[in-house]
């Protein structure tokens, strides 16, 4: 088991703030999704984290700093780019090449080949790897030392929805077994199925850490739907409540500040029939883009780019869910 | 700095690489002696066979007027320990293995010292190899003089390895450290050499800093005689082995340093 505590975590680059004063924790036992805006500053922090860049700022594992271990990989395993190896290097020699550096046993080199589904190609030469296998062997790499703890930059860039879907298993199994697991990643629907907790960065700066449900649930795009013939009836008692309802495009009301149950109860009091009564949760993209300030800039693209018949915006899943 | 050293060692042994240069620097070695010592005329007593087998070992480099060929492509072990990291972009997975920055830069500078140590004293074996086949050379072996060669062309090319390692780590470009292995001492070196003499024609002693120009300063290690009288010639008298050999070692050991600094404050 091992704690991620990274504190004051800062970054320049010529002057440019690329990362402020971030400071987050990342707990064993769960797979903590490391969210922010292309350029945000995730990649600069996960080489902060691990001594990579200079900067400000301290990160620990369990207490200790990355650059102060003995045998890291067998405590911290860490993928930051896609394709980071030698083109004719083989599979298994780059990796034996990692494990002899951290006192590892040639045979976990198999071992982890064949937990990424790498058993097949071990003698042969990256050069001629899609972007996904590159992946692949990039987390054997990050799981050779068998770590407590996990740093993925975009482990998901350029698998297919079988290679995604493994991944999750695996990322969650991991996350099972005790271990922290710190991954980033741009595909916020994959992420809400995968992170239980999520640290959100926005502009270098933290925007949100928690519980990804509370983050979700906080979003005001979260209300209670409400189709009703009488609500003339209805609408003053769920004002006298504290509750604000505005009226949609679909001919229903969006309710905010109450509970489902409780306007159902109200309608009941009053004797408003109801049609319709279900909440509408948002979605994490919503509440993403929301925390982050780019729902406007998103519509503002979309509504530039419409005349010319490209994008919609169902293409960013922009739609409410309703359950 | 055991762990950095087994990395670097694996590292080392499982490139293609490291074969073919091994392969090619000692073939042409092979070759380039052999056809030496097939086109040299007979030695007469053991001083001539010294000298024979000295400017055959070097490949003619003892006499000055040509590069030691051999040490050229050893340097490249130099330039690929650090040009395959940033190339590839081996150096992130590397420094996350081995987070320690100075024992990755110091195993890397000591593997490059030792495989140029043992292959420019291979090339010097091949070399002695090749002249006993052709000339009565036996006789030079006991000779210090050839042995002062074998030793100070092992004490350049490991130098020059050195040197090529650290310019990889200061441009971070292995196309760019290459050409700068090749062009600093062949082509910088000499310009500046002739600018020197250019404007010494008038009776001045500027030609006198040629003789602190690094790479030349080196050769002067398993220089002969002959470059000696070469040199003056040409316009001043040369530093020796030993004062030629601190001039480099000085040199090497500045641009060593200055990658070192970069490689430890620099992001990765």
């Amino acid at each position: 088991m091992a704690v991620i505590e990274a504190t004051g975590l800062g970054k320049s680059y010529g002057g440019k703030a690329a990362v402020i004063d971030l400071a987050f924790r990342v707990e064993p036992g769960s797979v903590t999704g490391f969210l922010g805006p292309n350029g945000s500053g995730k990649s600069t922090t996960m080489r902060l984290m691990l001594g990579l860049d200079n900067g400000d700022g301290r990160t620990t594992f369990d207490g200790v700093p990355f650059r102060s271990m003995k045998d890291p990989m067998r405590h911290v395993g860490a993928l930051l780019e896609a394709k980071a190896f030698h083109p004719t290097r083989k599979a298994r020699n780059h990796l034996r090449l990692l494990a002899a550096a951290n006192g590892i046993p040639d045979t976990r080199v198999d071992e982890v080949l064949a937990m990424v589904g790498l058993h097949s190609v071990t003698s042969a030469k990256p050069k001629g790897f899609s972007l996904g296998m590159g992946q692949r062997l990039g987390i054997a790499a990050a799981l050779l030392g068998d770590p407590h703890a996990l740093i993925l930059d975009e482990p998901a860039n350029g698998l297919d929805p079988q290679g995604i879907t493994w991944l999750r298993n695996l990322l969650k199994q991991l996350a099972g077994e005790g271990r922290s697991v710190f991954v980033s990643s741009h595909l916020l629907s994959e992420m809400a199925l995968l992170a239980d907790q999520i640290v959100i960065i926005g502009r270098g700066q933290l925007i949100a850490s928690g519980a990804m449900s509370d983050f979700i649930t906080s979003n005001a795009r979260t209300a209670v739907i409400v189709r009703s013939p009488d609500m003339a009836l209805l609408g003053p008692a769920l004002a006298a409540r504290g509750a604000d309802a505005q009226h949609s495009d679909e001919g229903a009301y969006d309710v905010t500040g109450i509970e489902q149950s409780v306007v159902g109860d109200l309608a009941h009091e009053v004797g408003a029939r109801l049609h319709e009564l279900s909440t509408r949760r948002a979605t994490l993209e919503e509440a993403f883009l929301d925390a982050t300030g780019m729902s406007e800039e998103f519509i503002g693209g979309v509504q530039q780019r419409a005349p010319m018949g490209q994008g919609s915006p169902g293409d960013y899943g922009q739609q409410g869910e309703h359950r | 700095m055991t762990a950095a050293l087994r990395y670097e060692w694996r590292r080392l042994w499982s490139i293609r690489s490291t074969y073919w240069l091994i392969g090619i620097t000692f073939g042409l070695q092979l070759a380039g002696t052999l056809l030496a010592a097939m086109g040299t005329s007979a030695v007469e007593n053991v001083f001539d066979a010294a000298e024979t087998v000295s400017q055959i070992i070097t490949l003619g480099a003892a006499t000055g007027l040509s590069p030691l060929f051999t040490a050229y492509i050893i340097a490249m072990f130099g330039v690929f320990c650090f040009g395959h990291e940033y190339r590839y972009g081996m150096i992130r997975a590397t420094l996350t293995a081995v987070p320690d920055r100075r024992a990755v830069f110091a195993a890397k500078a000591l593997i490059t010292a030792l495989l140029a140590a043992v292959m420019s004293v291979g090339c010097s074996l091949i070399g002695m190899f090749s002249s006993l086949l052709f000339l009565d050379t036996r006789g030079a072996l006991s000779s210090d003089t050839v042995w002062y060669v074998v030793l100070g062309a092992a004490l350049f090319t490991v130098l020059f390895g050195l040197c090529g390692m650290a310019f990889a780590a200061l441009v971070r470009n292995q196309t760019g450290a290459l050409a700068m292995v090749l062009l600093v001492p062949l082509v910088a070196e000499n310009i500046i050499a002739l600018i020197l003499r250019i404007v010494s024609q008038d009776g001045g002693d500027a030609v006198e800093l040629a003789k602190v120009l690094p790479f030349d300063a080196g050769a002067q290690m398993y220089a002969s005689s002959f470059a000696d009288e070469l040199n003056r010639f040409l316009g001043y008298d040369p530093l020796g082995a030993v004062g030629g050999g601190l001039v480099f070692t000085a040199f090497t050991a500045l641009l060593v340093a200055g990658a070192f600094a970069l490689f430890l404050t620099r992001d990765a």
